[in-house]
């Protein structure tokens, strides 16, 4: 029972990893902000409202990234990394929902093949690298 | 979709594992205090180059598509293999090289 609780921690952090990339390609819409401290702090606080959002978006993205670094160390604690890695590829196809629901992308069947594709050269790989030690994490 | 863009995601993914070979050959070494495992060049320097890597990734997402990032992401496996062999010295299983190609096959059907 244990085992599939930290499984389901493992989803859970990966699905709000794969938010991340949401709020990069939204960053990518707007303006990033110039750093000019020649007018000061009022100057900084007149920034336009492209060059805000891209700030909160940001903000977003290193937040999503602190939780998932600490909450990724947690959980290949507590199970074999290569589960953890192989599982990783779900990554791919929280882009492809997540590319439909926010941006209208359409789901074409070569994007689908080769997910599953990847998805299966991934496993490949976690599985076949028998000198991975524990310590190998992730920044 | 704009190939060049493609190829700045994949700069992108290409420096975040080059910082992870850092923080590994970094956490290889020994260290004379707790405060040193942290603060010392490689792993400043790791961090810099992933906290660049974020910038690099929302100028390549101005040029492909949500779905296309983490399809991209995963040459990673790739990068950190081929430094990991070359720079670490590290060993790749007849398995992992063929899933590598796997992978790489997969992305460039992604792609089509």
């Amino acid at each position: 029972m244990k085992k599939i609780r930290y499984f389901i921690y493992l989803h859970i952090i990966l699905a709000l990893f794969s938010v991340s990339a949401i709020l990069s390609k939204m960053a990518a819409g707007e303006k990033a902000p110039k750093l000019d401290l020649s007018g000061g702090v009022s100057g900084f606080l007149n920034m336009d409202t492209s060059s805000f959002k891209w700030m909160m978006y940001y903000a977003g993205i290193l937040f999503i990234m602190f939780v998932y670094a600490i909450a990724w160390q947690q959980i290949i604690k507590r199970m074999p990394i290569v589960t953890a890695y192989a599982n990783k590829a779900v990554l791919v196809i929280w882009g492809i929902i997540w590319g439909l629901v926010f941006f209208g992308e359409k789901i074409t069947a070569p994007k689908i093949i080769g997910a599953l594709i990847i998805i299966a050269g991934v496993w490949l790989v976690v599985t076949g690298d028998e000198y991975r030690d524990e310590e190998e994490n992730e920044p | 979709m704009s190939i060049s863009h493609v190829f700045i995601y994949i700069f992108s993914v290409f420096i975040s594992s080059v910082s992870q070979i850092l923080l590994k050959t970094s956490a290889n070494k020994k260290y004379e205090s707790r405060i040193r495992e942290y603060l010392n060049p490689r792993v400043i320097i790791a961090y810099g180059i992933f906290f660049i890597a974020t910038f690099v990734t929302i100028i390549a997402y101005k040029g492909i598509p949500l779905s296309l990032g983490p399809i991209l992401e995963t040459t990673g496996y790739l990068w950190v293999s081929l430094l990991g062999y070359f720079i670490l010295k590290e060993k790749i299983s007849r398995r992992k090289i063929i899933g590598l190609i796997v992978v790489v096959a997969g992305i460039v059907v992604s792609c089509m």
